[in-house]
């Protein structure tokens, strides 16, 4: 006769143990209990039958155990809840904050540092955070989350950063990247099952499941991924789709949007409170020592200081120092007609931009001296209002609006030469974030006519073999610095996008000035890390140029001719009164007639 | 002589431990230790051993891992450095109350 195998009391011992995994060790042990007492009761001379109601019977009252079992291994909600959260909750922050990262380049090395400074001390709550959370996960599956975090960290890191780094600004090259991501993961998840039942017997059930769990978040984390390069409209992350549906109920009418933006929000939220919660950490003086759960009301009165002391340091100190920080230099010149030695000297506030001697030298002296004036100007709130008194009707200054994103837009311009080029610098005032340092600045080189290609081409400064025709990548090196620019060739007050090849190609036509931007932010409120957080950010991403143009974008890119439409709200200023509003609708039809110099723009008012 | 259960309640997790604190075992080998320790005093229903040894496993009290023994696996546990401190302080109340108690036992009738 075969050894009994107590299914039936096993069952009814452990069967209403929700955790399978409990469940089965449970079984296992009683298994082995009950087994070790029949094979000594059938030792002893005892029926099987009888062994077997022995080992039954050295359990006691079954009814008692089972309550007790039940009792004992019921599942934990808080356990639960913070298991999930350290599962989903952590590579969702990171994901976020990867998200959040701001890709301009700044101004000075302050500026730099201090941003960056602030990024990384953000995405490092984002290992902190879960740290600390593990102390409240049951020790079990401690090792499990470790795991799982670091394998979902460098999913993350892949999934979310790597189409940054490669510069694929279409939404589909990054679906497609980080499809290839899961299916690279399920490919090791298989692997790891196969190697799982070959080693089976060697390692516990458990190592085995590590695996198992491990490999179905990370595939799950890059599915994620996936699904949110695809839905999303530009590259602007989850802060953008967060800030846009508060502000405008909607992004592209989808309810996705919406949903995803709860969930941004409540991670957001959720990340900061757990940020401060790390604090109180830090302090170690609370009233007890922190065991699973730590409650804001736990606090006494020194660390509650010493959490104000804190939150001083990490936020407004920084904050204060900067907005607080001398203003630049203002030099204000104006002149008709230019001196030698003005001549000389914008000739030198161009080289400082990079601009070779070769390119100087296509912009004719008197050219220079009949159109240029150049100032070099560093706009604050009474500067700019003065400005715009002085400007004649129907020029500068002039706010553009989008989707009410306002800002204000005037040029400076540094030189300007008929069938050469135009150099000029572009100030952004975003009022916003009523900062009278905040602003953006562009230097723009537009090369225009037949002096385009030449201009282009000889431009010594762009880096050929970084620069990348099929992702619109222009590469060029200003000082010790190598910065990376979009190209837009530019008709009328529009802008459109095309690859670097097609772009000289319409320059060599003449049907199309050039121009390279450059963008450089220069901000008060770099991240206010808890309480400005999520705004700074979307501030910063939508107002990007490109931001501003999504339809034109995302329909002329990669385009070989230009395929775009899109609308511009203008509204002229007078003395700071709005004097008329125009809107203007651009459609660039595609395969355009360049040669022939067709319509390039229809425009409709 | 067979101990009220009742009487022995308060003392099981006090035993499982002192008899860990020695050796690493298994639940059946935990039972006969403590069976043949105090001379068949107390028979621990294995039915009441493995709920105090969850509980403790739970509290980082034990821990615990499984040995492949004949086919069947077996799970062993062993003392954690919490589970010793645990020990020493049950150990001392332990002593304190029988202390007490064998103090209030003593006590003479007062002479009138």
């Amino acid at each position: 006769m075969s050894a009994p195998d107590f299914r039936d009391v096993l069952d009814y011992l452990c069967g209403e143990i929700r955790s399978t995994q409990e469940r089965e060790e449970v079984e296992a042990e009683l298994h082995d209990h009950l087994m070790t007492h029949y094979e000594i009761n059938c030792a002893t001379g005892m029926t099987p039958e009888e062994a077997e109601e022995s080992a039954v019977q050295s359990l006691g009252d079954l009814e008692l155990v089972h309550k007790r079992l039940l009792k004992l291994h019921r599942r934990d909600p808080k356990s639960a809840v913070n298991t999930a959260f350290v599962f989903w909750g952590f590579p969702i922050c990171l994901l976020l904050h990867l998200f959040s990262l701001d890709y301009f380049t700044f101004d000075s090395v302050y500026d730099r540092v201090i941003n960056y400074a602030f990024y990384f001390i953000h995405l490092s709550f984002c290992f902190v955070i879960p740290i600390i959370m593990l102390r409240t996960v049951s020790r079990r599956f401690r090792p499990a989350i470790f795991s799982a975090g670091m394998i979902v960290a460098s999913g993350a890191v892949f999934g979310g950063l790597m189409p940054y780094l490669f510069e694929t600004s279409g939404k589909l090259k990054a679906a497609i990247f980080n499809v290839s991501i899961l299916f690279f993961c399920v490919g090791i998840l298989l692997l790891l099952d196969s190697l799982r039942k070959t080693i089976r017997g060697f390692v516990s059930e458990k190592v085995n499941r590590l695996f198992v769990s491990t490999m179905i978040v990370l595939s799950l984390n890059c599915l994620l991924t996936s699904i949110h390069h695809l839905i999303s409209l530009n590259k602007g992350g989850l802060n953008i789709i967060l800030y846009s549906s508060i502000k405008y109920g909607s992004l592209g009418n989808s309810a996705s949007y919406w949903v995803l933006s709860v969930i941004c929000l409540f991670f957001v939220i959720l990340s900061e409170v757990l940020v401060i919660r790390c604090l109180v950490l830090a302090c170690g003086t609370c009233k007890r020592e922190p065991k699973k759960t730590l409650q804001f009301n736990d606090l006494s009165l020194k660390s509650a200081l010493l959490l104000v002391v804190l939150i001083a340091i990490f936020i407004y100190v920084p904050h204060i120092v900067y907005i607080n920080r001398p203003p630049m230099a203002q030099t204000v010149e104006e002149t008709d007609l230019l001196s030698a030695q003005e001549e000389a000297r914008i000739r030198g506030v161009l080289s400082t931009y990079g601009i070779p001697e070769a390119t100087l030298a296509l912009l004719p002296e008197s050219e220079l001296a009949l159109y240029a004036t150049a100032k070099e100007y560093v706009p604050d709130d009474a500067d700019f209002r003065d400005y715009v008194k002085r400007c004649p009707d129907g020029e500068y200054p002039l706010q553009e609006e989008y989707n009410d994103l306002a800002f204000h837009e005037y040029a400076v311009v540094l030189a300007e030469g008929k069938d050469a080029f135009t150099v000029r610098i572009l100030y952004h005032l975003d009022y916003r974030e009523n900062d009278p340092h905040s602003y953006r600045r562009r230097l723009e080189i537009r090369p225009r006519g037949a002096a385009s290609a030449h201009a282009l081409t000889s431009y010594g400064q762009i880096l050929p073999s970084d620069s990348d025709p099929a992702f619109l990548r222009i590469r060029y090196r200003r000082g010790d610095t190598v910065y990376d620019c979009k190209p837009f060739y530019f008709q009328e007050k529009s802008y459109a996008r095309g690859s670097v090849q097609s772009i000289i190609e319409y320059a060599e036509r003449g049907c199309a000035d050039l121009i390279f931007a450059a963008t450089y932010r220069v901000t008060t409120s770099p991240l206010d890390p808890i309480v400005h957080f999520g705004c700074d950010f979307i501030c910063k991403r939508f107002v990007r140029p490109v931001q501003l143009w999504p339809k034109l974008m995302s329909e002329s890119e990669f385009g070989e001719g230009a395929a775009a439409s899109g609308s511009i709200y203008d509204r002229r200023y007078l003395n700071g009164a709005a004097t008329q509003t125009k809107e203007t609708s651009y459609h660039c039809w595609k395969s355009p007639d360049l040669r022939n110099g067709g319509v390039f723009f229809t425009e409709e008012n | 002589m067979k101990i009220n259960k009742e009487l022995s309640k308060g003392s099981n997790a006090l035993m499982v431990l002192s008899v860990l604190a020695r050796q690493e075992m298994y639940g059946y080998q935990i039972v006969k230790t403590i069976e043949n320790a105090s001379d068949e005093t107390f028979v621990m229903n294995e039915g009441t051993l493995y709920p105090i040894l969850h509980a403790l496993e739970k509290d980082g009290a034990l821990d615990a891992y499984w040995v492949e023994v004949e086919g069947r696996k077996r799970k062993y546990y062993r003392i954690t450095d919490k589970g010793r401190k645990e020990l020493a302080k049950k150990k001392t109340e332990w002593e304190s109350y029988a202390t007490a108690v064998r103090k209030v036992l003593d006590v003479k009738p007062a002479s009138t």
